[in-house]
């Protein structure tokens, strides 16, 4: 018999941490699946067990779930239905609370935590969901959060917001809240009451059904925004994965059941489900056309698909008007309660697992992984520049070392993707706080996108366990993180703002204001992780960092070497004739382009056969330069030293990959720099096996030694650095040992996985201090 | 002379933006804003400039309006089945406190609750002061034009009467509505200073408990 909301309420589990049963059903999905498997080992909720219904597959799922058959059951279901694959999971599980996740699909580290936290916060919540979002490589975006559904089949995945989304005709429609069927969770005596899912439906609406019944008997439904999962989509037997090809009459006929039946059970308006309905098909049969139009469907599977389509409207009509007449409640006789199976083990870490390769670290951890937040506001592919490079190769260090990293970045969109071994989730931000600093517009922005980044780490908190958040200096991202000391925060210094700004003599309000906001943020900070000696040396300097903190380190940047077959050392044997001097930067006067535009002309005095190739985004406009000439550089160039035109190219700021074509067809990599805190751009060119000249400034010598590696001049001296690129280019033997001396330096000292290291080290000090002085408080 | 913003205020205006998002950031304040919003729309589309709107606009609007109130109410009643919650786990954690005897320092963090306090207080006030009936009488231009001008003023009067008779159904529906969700708040409001009262009784217990522990302990 089935029960109602009133009745079952009274009789509700009321323990404060129920056991889950995770469902989940999967076809010919394997590779998917074990991601799945190996991500549940990393759920902070330990209390659960795992039920994988496996349907007629023709892969070899069944073999690849043999190593985890003691940690899992395993159920065969003959055929490839969702509604009686979720109804055999059901039967089977032994928890209180039974969760469905799709095999597709990886949760959030919480995710358990935060679905237990919404049943036994109010004991009468029948059903729950959190937030789907799509990690997909062009059209990322929030699949579903808050879902809501009318009997007339009209569905907001997203509910943008209380109000919005909320229809107009919203009169007699019976709008109910839903959760997306790769993440929910039901108590399962209630779920069983109701006689689990229509196994009608095989494919879609088994989750809206399930939602509208509940809601109907009275249970209450309450989907959330948080417990996240992702969801990376998978081709199946019904659709193929990144296109519009799919068996969508089977998305007919269960709308088609689904809005009759209940327009009928609830005298709801007719109009509006034949209207629905008509939509529906009239959009499908368009899809099939258009399809075949691009010639993605031949015309035999066309016509296939309007009959099947046709007949898939007769079959719901049908069944909808049999279900009203049906005397058959539920789908289950008896039910023998199994016995709950722990999937979780104690001897055994698990390293973050990427959701789309399923690639993790062959480390064996000694150690849980850590859950760390890069901040950068720029990050690749989209925007490089240094600090999101670095950022880039830490989070793919850190991965490797089999870390769950997160980056936060800005975005257009509120998106995540996964990228080189890390979650990166794309924050957009409005203007809307601190509305008194509107004036000094670089703080206005930088503190309402840090105000944005701290609000969304406090949902990474939530569900993600995230333990230290890591910000650049530059940009301060963490700013208020770090001085609301809500969470651990690193900074990672690079050029300080008021270096930069004694630099180029710009000593205005505002640069004085974000020098002070710097200092601030090195005070707050739970450690400093400078990228060189020079760095450091000039922190204390400017900022007097020994009065600051006393928990400093110097963690070297590094890059992910190329393989070595795509290194291009000097030909010395046979050189070409035509050499090619790159420069790589921003032209501005920090990055010494004039030098460099004086030393052009003593270069080809006495070598004539050169061709420089400058690429960077012309900064003219900030640096001053515009303003004191009224010319932008290449123009600059071009006026005052028209004879060497011929030999010299401007590409401007070029993408990833044209630029590693650069650094492997140069001969000679040229940067000037009046300062640089590292120095990234030398060991890129020296990733390539090429010979370096820059500046004794900064942080260079730290990483270009001097005589072995490449040359070293003064900086702000065109003629030394004529006479090194001179010297240099006049022997073919030294441009080849340097440059093979330069890559050897890189392996031994500067590689990604050397910086993940010592930041590894620091973040575990971090940590400890802070689980140390949580445990004194 | 006007004095030059420095770090401290910065530090200041970021505490202002900390405290203020413990409103703004949950679902329930977001609807608040979008309800406001609303109210200013279509408050300008009917009674000043704007287009005329057709009366299943209006209709369609007040509907919406009242479904978003629902929700608000049933998400701040979860919030309150929560709170509560919190107050059974913080007497439990106390009794468990009195036997362990292991206790140190309990004092509890609620430099919040004035400011919830406050708000609530404002919230009362304010809905005291709604006026939440309200009935549409006939406020029509007369004609002078001679003659006809007084068969003109019944016609009109007529019509007048026929549109108010139907609109006014509708809006003592709608002020009956309002007056159970006003009321339906201002319980809400009376529970929650109830939970924070309890919540302020139950540290101060602690504290005093933690008093006579240490007491004990030395």
């Amino acid at each position: 018999m089935i029960q109602t909301g009133m009745q079952c309420s009274s009789q509700v589990n009321r323990s404060t941490e129920p056991k889950f049963s995770i469902v989940v059903s999967t076809i010919d999905r394997v590779h998917s699946l074990i991601n799945l498997l190996k991500s549940l080992d990393n759920q902070s909720y330990q209390e659960f067990e795992v039920i994988v219904v496996v349907g007629p597959s023709r892969d070899n799922t069944l073999d690849m779930l043999k190593e985890y058959k003691d940690r899992i059951r395993i159920i065969c279901c003959p055929v490839a239905n969702l509604g009686v694959s979720r109804n055999l999971g059901l039967q089977a599980a032994a928890g209180d609370i039974v969760a469905y996740i799709d095999d597709d699909a990886i949760p959030s580290r919480n995710w358990l935590e935060q679905l237990s936290r919404i049943f036994v916060t109010n004991p009468h919540v029948a059903a729950t969901g959190g937030a789907v979002y799509l990690i997909h490589p062009f059209q990322p975006k929030i699949q579903h959060a808050l879902g809501i559904f009318s009997i007339s089949g009209k569905q907001y995945d997203v509910r943008a917001s209380l109000l919005e989304a909320l229809p107009l005709e919203g009169k007699g429609e019976f709008w109910t809240m839903r959760m997306m069927g790769t993440n929910m969770a039901y108590r399962r005596d209630i779920l069983l009451s109701v006689g689990g899912f229509d196994e009608f439906y095989e494919w879609v609406y088994d989750d809206t059904e399930i939602a509208l019944r509940l809601s109907a008997l009275g249970f209450l439904v309450r989907p959330v925004r948080e417990a996240r999962v992702y969801h990376v989509p998978a081709s199946s037997r019904n659709r193929k994965v990144y296109t519009f090809i799919a068996n969508w009459w089977i998305n007919t006929k269960a709308a088609t059941y689904l809005c009759l039946s209940y327009a009928i059970r609830f005298k709801s308006s007719f109009s509006l489900v034949k209207n629905y309905i008509q939509y529906i098909t009239g959009s499908h049969i368009k899809l099939y056309l258009n399809l075949y139009k691009q010639k993605q469907l031949t015309f035999g599977y066309m016509i296939k698909s309007f009959s099947n389509e046709l007949f898939s409207l007769l079959l719901g009509i049908y069944q909808a008007i049999r279900k009203i007449y049906s005397s058959k409640k539920s789908n289950f006789t008896t039910i023998q309660k199994c016995d709950f199976k722990p999937f979780m083990r104690k001897d055994f870490i698990q390293p973050c697992v990427d959701p789309i390769s399923g690639k993790q670290s062959n480390l064996r951890l000694e150690e849980p992984p850590m859950r760390i937040v890069l901040l950068s506001y720029n990050y690749p592919p989209k925007l490089i520049d240094g600090v999101g490079r670095s950022t880039n190769m830490l989070a793919k260090g850190l991965f490797e070392l089999g870390h769950a990293v997160h980056v936060l970045t800005h975005g257009e969109q509120p998106v995540i993707q996964f990228y080189d071994g890390a979650y990166v989730h794309h924050l957009p931000y409005q203007l809307i706080r601190y509305a008194s600093l509107r004036h000094l517009s670089s703080v206005y922005h930088r503190l309402n996108y840090s105000h944005a980044v701290h609000d969304y780490l406090m949902k990474l908190v939530l569900n993600d366990g995230i333990q230290i958040a890591d910000t650049p200096l530059w940009l301060f991202d963490g700013f208020v993180t770090a001085v609301s000391r809500t969470l651990p925060t690193v900074v990672r210094p690079v050029t300080a703002q008021k270096q930069i700004s004694e630099l180029i003599n710009n000593r205005n309000q505002e640069q004085i204001l974000i020098s002070e906001m710097e200092k601030q943020l090195l005070a707050c900070a739970s450690f400093i992780a400078a990228n060189s000696k020079a760095t450091l040396d000039a922190l204390h300097n400017i900022y007097g960092l020994n009065n600051i903190s006393s928990r400093v380190d110097v963690i070297p940047y590094g890059i992910e070497p190329s393989p070595q077959e795509g290194i291009r050392p000097f030909s010395h044997h046979a050189p070409p004739d035509v050499l090619t001097v790159l420069y790589v930067g921003r032209l501005e006067k920090r990055k010494g382009i004039q030098d460099l535009f004086a030393a052009i002309p003593l270069v080809l005095k006495q070598i004539p056969n050169v061709q420089f190739v400058i690429t960077g985004a012309d900064n003219s406009i900030n640096d001053g330069f515009k303003n004191e000439t009224g010319m932008d550089y290449p123009s600059y160039f071009a006026k005052h030293y028209p004879e060497c035109l011929p030999h010299v190219r401007f590409l401007g700021e070029v993408p990833e990959e044209k630029l590693n074509a650069l650094y492997q067809s140069c001969d000679l990599f040229v940067a000037p720099s009046l300062y640089e805190s590292f120095g990234l751009i030398y060991l890129e060119a020296m990733n390539f096996a090429k010979p370096v000249i820059g500046c004794r400034a900064g942080g260079v010598p730290e990483v270009v030694n001097d005589g072995v590696t490449g040359r070293l001049v003064d900086p702000s001296s065109p003629r030394q650095l004529a006479e090194a690129i001179v010297t240099l280019l006049r022997s073919p033997r030294l441009l080849y040992e340097y440059g093979m001396a330069g890559r050897q330096r890189l392996l031994d000292y500067f590689t990604h996985i050397h910086m993940a290291r010592g930041f590894e080290r620091i973040y575990r000090l971090v940590l400890s201090h802070t689980k140390a002085n949580d445990t004194q408080s | 002379m006007t004095r030059q913003i420095n770090v401290d205020d910065i530090l200041k205006l970021v505490e202002f933006e900390l405290t203020q998002q413990y409103l703004p950031q949950d679902d329930i304040s977001e609807a608040i804003q979008r309800l406001h919003k609303f109210q200013t729309h279509w408050y300008s589309e009917i009674l000043n400039k704007g287009k005329a709107p057709k009366i299943e606009e209006v209709v369609h609007a007040l509907f919406n309006a009242n479904q978003t109130m629902l929700m608000l109410i049933q998400t701040i009643s979860s919030k309150f089945e929560a709170t509560q919650l919190e107050l059974t786990r913080l007497k439990q954690f106390i009794a468990n406190k009195i036997l362990s005897e292991q206790y140190e320092d309990g004092k509890l963090d609620l430099s919040s609750i004035s400011y919830i306090k406050d708000y609530l207080n404002s919230i009362s006030f304010n809905l005291a002061n709604i006026n939440t009936s309200y009935n549409l009488s006939i406020q029509m231009q007369r004609s002078n034009i001679p003659i006809i001008g007084t068969l003109l003023n019944r016609i009109r009067a007529a019509f007048h009467q026929l549109v108010y008779f139907y609109m006014n159904r509708y809006v003592s529906n709608q002020n009956s509505l309002n007056e159970a969700y006003k009321k339906l708040i201002q319980d809400l409001v009376y529970l929650n200073s109830e939970y924070i009262k309890q919540l302020q009784i139950l540290t101060l217990k602690l504290e005093e408990l933690t008093k006579e522990i240490r007491k004990e302990n030395s």
